[in-house]
């Protein structure tokens, strides 16, 4: 398979973004995109075909597909398309609850077809360079780590499904926490073992938490704490990593830099000069999509494996338990009933 | 009555950080009908208070945010073409655009551009010393009007515009400012005036074959400021002293004639970009560098003439005090006859509206003088609180209930 024949099932602003990157991607054509509202299938560039319900995308002559639906679509659609043999990327989160993100899994293992949920952080420069310096030794041992996102869902920027359990199904942790629990399972190489955490409605006053903290126990013996917001006055855009050695700290301001502290003094790089916001996130994307096509080509395991993506939702969901329960809750296996 | 048209000013920058789909969003949430986006436009230090990327902006200075067609552009300068023209930002707004029937407006800055003004030194004002201005293109040569032309051209020519806002299509002076500005000589309104009359070799030319001797006029201009300048007058340069400029222009007539000269200049202009720009509606901007908007005139825009020949002058109300803008655009109605052909211009940041009722004076003295377009700056400028100002403004100027 030298070109990959890619779809893009809902055509709203990550799937735009999908849509882009399989356009730029030098190894791959875009040839058709669902969405039911019509009104976003206008202007599709040329031999792009456009559906209306993504059950006629996946009756097309295509490999591969993207899916950008709401969470609450995302096991309806996917196994849908692993049945008509397409392999398939997964917008984050895998789904809001882990029968349907094992249901998904097991779909995949047994169809031999590659399942990827895309975990745009994992693309983003800061990110891997920072990672990089800390697997070279730039701050010592791992001591612990915070991160927090901080992000303003006022009038300008609402999605307003975000905010409602039954497209969601649930609220920041689970839109903007999985990444943060991802990325610190990346940068400390470690499995979750329990969490504990506090949920709040303050902001929106919606049925899903708008804030929050939770606080992470890995198998090692390290911890993190997480902190997130979805602001309803406006504040910029802050999601600041950062990871406490032995020997120095190393902060990632995403989407901005990153600053490393340690015994040669402060190192500060950025990497963004004046590129809108989205383009960052379009990197990050084009990053994934290449991933799950070169996988898919090479026939590998792609980069987390849906399972890792899975293991940072599983800590989100036992944040819930604790948050409702005022309990510190174990991680069980992923694959236990 | 015509219907009330509310419109928003907007850059590439913060289309492309909203995204072309979700700023369309916006201006319906807002109300506003139409969206004037940038085509062309100079350099600049824009603090941009919700921008996720970046707070602090420098535009790539006077650069064109499309991909001009090269047969449309035939006689223009070799202008630069930003970053940002190859996103695919402005295709994404004209289909969204469309399906959410807002209209576009290019807004196009023409002759401030120091991109240009620095390759084509030849082509900039200079002042009655020689002193080149390398910020602005002088309209007296003909490369420049050919430039301006291809600018227009080609803006029509991408059928994605309803209306082109020329922006700078006169002669821009002394009154516009530039970076680390530094002045021990307190100067006033005339002598901001004088420091801002072109003396190119285009413009001596046209004096010359105009019957205006311009070695003269030039050297009575020097005189006059050389004046100023050795006064040592403390009292001197209020921009108060806008008398002084009228006694200037009775006292000589060659100075009037070269105003005249100029008008005429940028009034042919505006009617060669009219044919230029098709189907598309021209809209011109007065100053704000200039004092009131009715001196648009000392950059060599008649507001009459010009007035004529396009759809409406942007008249750029930005004084904070109510009733100075109440009286400015009595004035500037007095000069164009009519209210159709105006748009309010607010800039609703701070400092120039220092509260919404002081917006909502001005735009419901407007609306009784029987002005129906209103416009409003910047989409990126304004905070979330401002910007739904806009929504709240639009209600009062259709007479909706709250």
């Amino acid at each position: 398979m030298t070109e990959l024949r890619a779809g893009v099932i809902g055509h709203g602003y990550t799937g735009k973004l999908h849509a882009s990157a399989w356009l730029a991607n030098p190894h791959a054509a875009l040839t058709a995109v669902a969405d039911s509202d019509a009104s976003r299938l206008a202007g599709l560039p040329a031999g792009v075909r456009g559906y209306s319900a993504y059950e006629q995308l996946l009756a097309d002559d295509l490999d591969a597909v993207s899916i950008c639906l709401p969470t609450h679509l995302h096991a309806e659609a996917t196994l849908e398309a692993l049945a008509r043999g397409k392999h398939v990327l997964l917008e984050k989160p895998i789904a809001d609850n882990l029968r349907d993100a094992r249901r998904m899994l097991m779909a995949a293992k047994a169809k031999g077809l590659t399942f990827y949920v895309g975990m745009t952080h994992r693309f983003y420069p800061e990110l891997r360079e920072a990672k990089a310096q800390i697997d070279a030794g730039a701050i010592g041992e791992i001591v612990a780590a915070n991160d927090c996102v901080l992000e303003h869902l006022g009038f300008l920027n609402v999605p307003q499904w975000y905010l409602e359990k039954k497209f969601a199904g649930g609220g920041a942790a689970l839109t903007s926490g999985v990444h943060l629990v991802d990325r610190l399972r990346w940068f400390l190489g470690d499995d979750v073992r329990a969490v504990a955490g506090r949920a709040g409605n303050s902001y929106f006053g919606a049925d899903v938490e708008d804030s929050g903290q939770m606080f992470l126990y890995f198998r090692s013996g390290l911890s993190a704490q997480i902190t997130f917001a979805f602001m309803r006055e406006e504040h910029p855009l802050v999601c600041d990593l950062q990871v406490i050695g032995t020997r120095g700290s190393l902060t990632v301001h995403t989407w901005q830099s990153y600053e490393l502290w340690n015994n040669s003094g402060r190192q500060r790089k950025v990497f963004y000069t004046q590129e809108p916001h989205p383009a960052k996130v379009q990197a990050g994307i084009a990053g994934e999509v290449e991933e799950f096509r070169a996988s898919i080509v090479e026939g590998r395991t792609p980069w987390p494996s849906a399972e890792e993506s899975t293991r940072a939702v599983q800590a989100i969901l036992a944040y819930y338990e604790s948050a409702a329960t005022g309990r510190l809750i174990e991680i069980g296996d992923l694959h236990a009933v | 009555m015509a219907a009330i048209s509310v419109e928003l000013f907007a850059y590439p920058w913060d289309i492309l950080e909203a995204t072309p789909e979700r700023f369309l969003d916006h201006c319906v949430a807002l109300g506003v009908t139409r969206a004037h986006v940038t085509v062309s436009y100079h350099s600049g230090k824009f603090l941009l208070p919700r921008n996720r990327s970046v707070r602090v902006y420098f535009p790539e200075p006077g650069a064109l945010y499309f991909q001009p067609d090269a047969a449309a552009w035939a006689g223009g300068l070799a202008q630069p073409v930003s970053r940002l023209a190859g996103s695919g930002w402005l295709e994404r707004l004209a289909r969204g655009a469309a399906e959410r029937s807002i209209e576009l407006s290019a807004w196009a800055v023409f002759f401030h551009n120091s991109a240009l003004g620095a390759a084509y030194p030849d082509l900039a004002v200079q002042n009655a010393f020689g002193d080149v201005y390398p910020f602005a293109l002088c309209p007296s040569h003909e490369a420049v009007r050919d430039h301006a032309a291809a600018l227009c051209r080609s803006v029509a020519a991408l059928g994605i515009f309803s209306g082109v806002d020329l922006e700078t299509i006169g002669y821009l002076g002394y009154f516009h400012g530039h970076h680390h500005e530094v002045t021990a000589i307190p100067l006033g309104m005339a002598e901001k005036f004088l420091l801002s009359l072109c003396f190119c070799p285009a413009c001596r030319a046209a004096c010359g074959s105009a019957g205006v001797d311009a070695e003269s006029l030039a050297a009575a201009v020097r005189g006059l400021l050389d004046r100023r300048m050795q006064s040592d007058d403390a009292s001197g340069g209020q921009d108060e002293e806008a008398e002084h400029v009228a006694t200037l222009l009775v006292a000589c007539p060659a100075l009037a004639a070269l105003i005249r000269l100029r008008m005429e200049t940028v009034t042919a202009l505006v009617k060669r970009l009219s044919v230029e720009a098709g189907s598309a509606k021209l809209a011109a901007f007065t100053s704000s560098f200039v004092g009131s908007p009715s001196n648009i005139w000392m950059e060599g825009v008649s507001p009459t003439d010009v007035g004529e020949l396009v759809e409406c002058f942007h008249l750029l109300a930005y004084a904070p005090d109510v009733a100075q803008v109440n009286s400015e655009l009595v004035f500037f109605l007095a000069l164009t006859s009519d209210p159709a052909r105006v748009n309010l211009t607010l800039n609703l940041g701070l400092p120039l509206t220092t509260s919404f009722s002081q917006a909502a004076a001005k735009v419901e003295y407007a609306l009784r003088q029987g002005v129906r377009r209103f416009s409003f700056f910047n989409y990126g400028f304004l905070g979330e609180a401002r910007l739904r100002w806009i929504g709240d403004l639009a209600r009062i100027a259709r007479g909706d209930s709250r």
